[in-house]
């Protein structure tokens, strides 16, 4: 098994660690997928995160000057690491002046992801950090456990508004409730709601948009006789759509979210070389 | 074992003794007053609540009640004063009570008949008259107060086990002190001026005897012990200083000598002390006080903080700053300045204390180096906040690195390692012992990076063996700064001798008492102190002092820094973990043998 990467360029680099940064707000250790073409970050739904799960999706290409890995076998060219998003955050996040950034499985102590920063310095020659971040290798009979989840036969499907006010939103909302309550319908309408005892409070969205779903796969099959201004709704915990929305550095270029009625919603959020999908199951 | 750096003062809630010589004197009645009193009793009657407030401020021994009767106070002024005023209104009557007594104060005091215009408050005991005396005639009643200012609350209350040593110490320093400006003053003219404040009070009814003298007296108005005008930018120097201090412990120690104003903390597991001297160019004015008594007072690290809170704030509105020391007043005055003529005053209540010192020397160690901040702050940068201890080490060619200390080989799988190497050139000076290594802690020396970063200043990193203090050092004409850092004893490394620097807390110097109470102190506060005591007091100790000597009162008046003797408390909970995991391991090359690490030792081989 082996890996190494490196980054030289700026922009690159700085794309990477934002999107580490949004793994590392939304996860506290996940699992970081190898293949030859492409990176993945993965939370897998367990209970124990709230039914949680979040798939992130990464072209090599978009961000690494260099790329070699080779996985454990011929038939089986991947590697599966568990890791702490927050530890490969913190450092790329000193790495923002690196004339380059190296990223290399070793197996000193234990197996580490080792990120070694080369950073000008003063003198002739230039300095270099590194960090050792811990990584458990995930042996191959558990990874089956990370299949990139199905999307699911949603009710409704639709675009989302800007993700800061919705954001800026869901933060006010948030202080007054534990669950949200987002509903939508084939309209292009979207409504946030909270409700306790003593307020309610809802916005709405209009105009948003519909994602027209391609039949082929029939997953929009009970979204497709349905009538358009019925509202698909589902209940969420507040504080986890609040992560995601905070996580968001950077206005992805389309961000929908798909709502199986009092089941689950799925969000997923595309940038022009990452795409991220992020499962909150619904409150009973 | 985090071993260096280990004593100051004793918990505060063990710090009985007064200090400071000449303050806190319940004894003595001055003759002088006796004649003078002109409405002596019934002056002193008024005041019994009043002066409470002021008792508490009384330099007296802190004791231990002290802080809640302070608060509890109201603080009431004479009536016609005003509130501002009320210190020599409170302080004058009572002072004579007492002075002419001859009894305790305390007594006395409850006794007073309660004057209409002083508010009752519950009579506090007094732990000196002559304290009070000091405050009337420092006349601070006259003082008007500036708008916005803000009167923290005595903490200082004499409680009464304190009362004893404050007496004590009273009695000796008034003597040991007679030839200092501000204590003369108070034996002999404390009658008078007290006297003035309470004419003064009365309104036209001094008292023929003592309105004169009195009054002379308050014109001339004591100096305070300390007096500084710091300007423009050197304020927010200070303000820097402050924060880097705040890292270190949790109280402030202010000592203005003759070589400039000292600032000084210590952490309270001892593992870290830094002092900032200010040299007296660094103020527009700078009066230490009586060089023979000088004034030692510690302030909550947080109250003098809240002052110098907002570093930007202090460089766009502050022009300037006043700092005073009225130990008669219990008070430490800090005003700022402001644009638009704004003056923000800030009394804090401070204590009287020891001298709090470290041990060290830097000639004593083996490797230095010395880089801009900057390098230093660029480096530390890349290990997280939450990380506590680096290992900095020699390598081949001359290379300095920086690795992030994991305490455990279990977390070992689990943390993330930092590594980060340097290479010579970008050092001014490097004169290391190859393969040296030394670990200690990143908050304490973050601090410090800070200040010296925005202030442009060299650093130089001194160090020895493991489990030896590292001392860290900035200079420049205006101030040099000192933070020594207990190093982690590493079980790497072979074992080292025990660490030859270590924090004491000397006594006030020049008080012929002082020997007893010193002795007594370090009776209680242990073991560790020293050479002669075979018990191993705590393990957390290693450090040795280098001269046993200086574990002597009297001489430790002498040494800046050198000497010291270190009473310790243990080392806080984590300290303490790392510390027992580093004692299992030595033995060592060293002269020493690792066993010393349990008990200081005190002849040093060092």
């Amino acid at each position: 098994m082996r890996f190494r990467a490196k980054i030289v360029d700026l922009a690159c680099l700085n794309n990477f660690s934002r999107v580490v940064n949004t793994i590392a707000r939304l996860a506290k250790t996940c699992t970081l997928r190898l293949t030859a073409g492409k990176l993945y970050f993965i939370l897998c739904d367990k209970v124990a995160n709230g039914g949680v799960s979040m798939w992130c999706e990464l072209c090599q290409g978009n961000f690494f000057d260099e790329f070699q890995m080779e996985g454990v076998a011929a038939d089986h060219n991947e590697i599966y690491l568990e890791l702490t998003p927050e530890n490969l955050s913190r450092a790329l996040k000193t790495a923002q002046s690196a004339k380059a950034v190296k990223i290399k499985l070793t197996n000193k102590h234990c197996p580490c992801l080792k990120v070694s920063v080369e950073l000008p310095s003063l003198s002739s020659s230039s300095r270099i950090v590194t960090h050792d971040i811990p990584v458990k290798v995930i042996p191959r009979r558990l990874w089956n456990d990370f299949r990139e989840p199905r999307v699911p036969d949603f009710d409704v499907s639709i675009y989302l508004p800007a993700l800061k006010t919705m954001k800026s939103v869901v933060e006010r909302m948030k202080n007054l409730s534990h669950s949200i309550v987002i509903e939508a319908n084939l309209n292009g309408e979207m409504n946030l709601k909270i409700e306790t005892d003593l307020v309610s409070v809802t916005t709405h969205f209009k105009n948003l948009g519909n994602p027209p779903w391609a039949s082929e796969d029939g997953c929009q099959s009970s979204a497709q006789d349905r009538d358009l201004e019925s509202m698909a709704e589902a209940r969420i915990d507040i504080k986890k759509l609040q992560q995601l929305l905070a996580g968001q550095q950077v206005n992805p270029t389309k961000a929908l979210c798909n709502i199986v009625s009092k089941r689950i919603v799925h969000f997923i959020l595309l940038h022009e070389d990452v795409s991220l999908q992020y499962f909150i199951p619904a409150l009973a | 074992m985090w071993g260096p750096v280990p004593l100051a003062p004793g918990p505060p809630g063990t710090e009985t003794r007064c200090p400071r010589p000449g303050a806190p004197a319940p004894v003595p009645p001055v003759p002088t007053l006796a004649p003078r009193s002109p409405q002596p009793p019934a002056g002193a009657a008024p005041c019994p609540g009043a002066e409470q407030p002021h008792w508490g401020q009384a330099p007296a021994g802190p004791g231990p009640g002290a802080q809640q009767r302070g608060a509890g106070n109201p603080r009431a002024g004479g009536g016609e004063r005003g509130r501002r005023r009320p210190a020599s209104a409170r302080r004058g009557p009572i002072g004579r009570a007492a002075r002419r007594s001859g009894s305790p104060p305390i007594r006395r005091a409850a006794r007073a008949p309660p004057s209409n215009s002083v508010a009752a408050g519950p009579a506090g005991p007094a732990p000196s008259r002559a304290a009070e005396e000091r405050g009337g005639a420092e006349g601070d009643g006259r003082r008007a107060p500036p708008p916005g200012h803000v009167r923290a609350r005595g903490s200082r209350r004499a409680g009464a086990p304190s009362l004893i040593r404050a007496s004590q110490s009273g009695a000796a320093g008034g003597g040991a002190e007679a030839g200092g400006r501000p204590m003369a003053r108070r034996g002999a003219g404390a009658g008078p001026v007290a006297a003035a404040a309470r004419g003064r009070e009365r309104r036209g009814r001094a008292g023929g005897g003592g309105a004169g003298p009195g009054a002379a007296g308050g014109g001339a108005r004591l100096p305070p012990a300390m007096k500084c005008v710091i300007a423009g930018s050197n304020v927010r120097a200070l303000g820097r200083a402050v924060h880097a201090l705040s890292r270190i412990g949790d109280e402030l120690y202010l000592e203005p000598t003759g070589s400039g104003l000292s600032l000084r903390a210590a952490s309270p597991s001892r593992s870290a002390f830094a002092s900032f001297l200010l040299a007296p160019l660094f103020f527009q004015l700078y009066q230490p006080g009586p060089p023979a008594a000088p004034p030692r007072c510690k302030v909550h690290m947080k109250t003098f903080l809240g002052v110098f809170r907002s570093l930007p704030a202090l460089e766009k509105t502050v022009e300037r700053c006043l700092l005073l020391l009225r130990p008669r007043a219990s008070r430490l005055v800090v005003q700022l300045h402001c644009k638009y003529g704004i003056t923000r005053t800030h009394n804090l209540a401070f204590q009287e204390c020891e001298r709090l010192q470290a041990v060290f020397d830097t000639q004593r160690c083996a490797s230095s180096l010395c880089a801009p901040a900057r390098v230093l702050a660029e480096a530390v940068v890349h290990f997280p906040q939450t990380l506590a201890e680096v290992t900095l080490a020699a390598g081949p060619g001359g290379r300095i690195s920086l690795r992030s200390y994991v305490e455990d080989e279990a977390e070992l799988g689990k943390a993330m390692v930092t590594e980060l190497w340097l290479a010579p050139d970008e050092f001014q000076a490097v004169a290391v012992v190859p393969d040296s290594r030394i670990t200690f802690c990143l908050k304490e020396f973050r601090g410090l990076l800070t200040f010296a970063e925005a202030s442009n200043l060299p650093l130089t990193i001194h160090y020895d063996a493991p489990g030896r203090p590292a001392i860290f050092t900035l200079e420049d004409p205006l101030m040099e700064a000192h933070l020594v850092l207990a190093t982690l004893l590493d079980p790497e490394s072979s074992s080292q001798p025990p660490a030859a620097n270590g924090i004491s807390h000397a006594p006030a110097p020049s008080d012929d008492f002082a020997d007893d109470l010193e002795s007594y102190m370090i009776a209680m506060e242990t073991s560790n102190y020293g050479e002669d005591l075979g018990a191993p007091p705590s393990p957390t100790f290693p450090l040795r002092t280098p001269h046993p000597i200086e574990s002597t009162p009297q001489e430790e008046e002498e040494e800046e820094e050198e000497d010291g003797a270190v009473p310790g408390t243990p080392p806080h909970k984590k300290f303490r973990s790392l510390f027992f995991g580093s004692v299992m391991a030595s033995g060592g090359p060293s002269p020493a043998p690792s066993q010393e690490v349990l008990a200081e030792d005190s002849d040093g081989e060092c």
